[in-house]
């Protein structure tokens, strides 16, 4: 082992986040003292307004790092960025001075229609081409690298030329931007559409993640829907304790959207991911801590 | 068949994803798409037209909670789906959805008996609009008293004050929401209601005027001066008191809802 490897290792530390939600302001406001390292705000409930969420969430920006995660970039667009939004997007940008700002690898619906909702494209070179002109628009409007998210799919549109992985690992590199693994989002993907999580996981190289995120699906019977209901199942888990065993400094987040639980319970879902962390890059090797955490959490 | 652009597969896919119930979805999209786990292409498709239906139902609830509340589910989701039908959605924050939901109602007439839902729509969306509003610095009590000492002045309202008026009593109505609808006695709607709604510390507040007084804000608000507002409003109001003027000063002092004064000119 060299001495640059053994300083990183020594200087590294878990960076788990939780993501911010209305129902918990009450008690945030507070300023509790947390475990958390970082909050992840969704950038569409901050970016039209002046009134409580911008007030909370630059109370929140001064005790730690944020990042905007939108959900209605829709970059994946034939009809090309709402310059409106780009524009908010950047106002909201320069106030909140985030660490990190992401949103989709998706469209979003037509903007006479839009449908709100993360939806699947082809794996094509047309896609890619678009993609690429779009990503460096948006880079150049807000003056910085963004992050796009893998996101749940349920059926695949007709003509891809790329595996999910194979797309997200060539747009990367040739975009500049860097990709926000959502492993249930891969988890998800996998199991729908009936691919080797491990192979994805294993082909995403990653000096090309800039951050994780770890939620929960619903099990419908004939799908898995991506709901973030739920804490994250331990085949989840097992994938991020995979992934964090390569990448320590990578920042991982805890999504929860529908039945949030109270903001302890989130920072539960928080320290179990700090455990992993800890098993593979701690001082102190606790199996059975690892090994407990993908048993019970189901 | 010729493979799709992307264009084209998107247009495919967005008219498939709204589509009414009794249209079938697009058949070639059904035949090219890959189906996830053990759905079929067309509940594959299916999983996105019933989320669409899903966040913009409640989106509307979200914001027409009051409407909600009187109309009760079944009527509400009807009315809902209806609207979202005729009105797609074209800004890009879900939030910011169903801004014509007031016009809608008014034209659709869901419930005749209840005429003034269309006017607790507005009140809702109004309230919505505020909430994003900037809270404003009130001008301090002091500096109200020595500005008024020198006549004709010419108040600046902070950005979030607005007023409301209608022939019913929308917000005793709206006050009603998130109680049990079968336990509360059946409210009398016919109560014409004028409200002053404004932001403090960053919360909402809406505050009951009399006719007089609402005439007398409104007309300060438009940015006359308090001769001119004074002179408008004793026109339709002639009968109005110096006591009546003073307890709107009052009121005004006291809501915080001044930003700023300007001298007579
Ligand atoms: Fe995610």
């Amino acid at each position: 082992m060299n001495d640059s490897y053994t300083e990183a290792h020594v200087l590294s530390q878990p960076k788990v986040g939780l993501g911010l939600r209305p129902i918990h302001y009450p008690h945030l406001e507070t300023r509790p003292n947390t475990s958390v390292y970082w909050f992840e705000a969704i950038s569409e409930n901050y970016m039209d307004t002046e009134g409580r969420p911008l007030h909370m969430l630059q109370l929140i920006r001064e005790d730690y790092p944020v990042a905007l995660h939108g959900v209605s970039l829709s970059i994946a667009s034939t009809e090309g960025l709402r310059p409106e939004y780009v524009k908010q997007l950047k106002r909201l940008k320069d106030r909140i001075e985030p660490w990190i700002v992401s949103d989709h690898l998706c469209w979003t619906g037509l903007q006479a229609s839009n449908l709100h909702d993360l939806l699947p494209f082809p794996y094509t070179d047309e896609a890619l081409t678009l993609l690429l002109k779009h990503i460096d628009q948006v880079q150049n409007a807000l003056g910085c690298h963004i992050l796009l998210e893998n996101v749940s799919t349920y059926l695949q549109p007709p003509g891809s030329s790329y595996a999910e992985w194979e797309f997200l690992t060539t747009l990367a590199k040739q975009s500049g931007c860097k990709l926000l693994l959502d492993v249930n989002n891969l988890y998800v993907n996998a199991i729908n559409h009936r691919f080797d999580p491990v192979v994805f996981l294993q082909a995403i190289p990653t000096e090309l993640i800039g951050q994780i995120h770890l939620a929960g699906y619903t099990d419908m019977g004939t799908y898995l829907f991506d709901t973030h209901s739920k804490p994250a199942y331990p085949e989840v888990w097992e994938l991020f304790s995979k992934l964090i065993a390569r990448a320590p400094d990578i920042p991982v987040l805890i999504e929860w959207d529908d039945d949030i639980p109270e903001f302890s319970v989130l920072e539960k879902e928080a320290q179990k991911a700090t455990q992993i962390w800890n098993y593979h890059h701690g001082h102190t090797h606790t199996e059975s801590v690892s090994a407990s955490i993908f048993a019970h959490s189901l | 068949m010729g493979t799709l652009t992307l264009n084209q597969y998107q247009r495919l896919f967005s008219h498939t994803a709204c589509r009414q119930d009794h249209e079938a979805p697009g058949a070639r999209l059904v035949e090219s798409i890959t189906p996830g786990k053990d759905l079929t292409s067309f509940d594959a498709l299916e999983v996105y037209r019933r989320g669409y239906l899903v966040r913009l139902t409640e989106a509307l609830g979200e914001t027409y909670e009051a409407v909600w509340w009187v109309a009760g589910d079944e009527e509400f989701f009807r009315l809902a789906k209806t609207f979202i039908q005729c009105h797609p959605s074209q800004t890009y924050n879900l939030s910011s959805y169903g801004e014509v939901f007031a016009e809608f109602l008014e034209k659709e007439r869901p419930f005749p008996d209840l005429g003034f839902l269309p006017d607790l729509a507005r009140f809702e969306w109004l309230f919505k609009n505020i909430f994003h509003l900037s809270q404003h610095e009130p001008v301090s009590q002091e500096t109200i008293q020595a500005m008024t000492q020198q006549g004709n002045i010419r108040f600046q309202f902070g950005p979030s004050v607005h007023l409301f008026s209608s022939p019913y009593s929308v917000y005793n109505t709206w006050k009603l929401r998130g109680t049990c609808r079968e336990e509360q006695p059946q409210p009398d709607w016919n109560i014409a209601q004028h409200l002053l709604l404004y932001k403090k510390h960053q919360q909402i507040f809406v505050k009951e005027l009399q006719p007089v007084e609402y005439s007398l804000l409104e007309n300060l608000l438009t940015g006359l001066s308090l001769e001119e507002a004074l002179d408008n409003s004793l026109s339709h109001y002639p009968e109005m008191s110096q006591p009546e003027i003073s307890q709107l000063f009052q009121v005004m002092i006291h809501t915080g809802i001044i930003q700023n004064i300007e001298g007579p000119s």
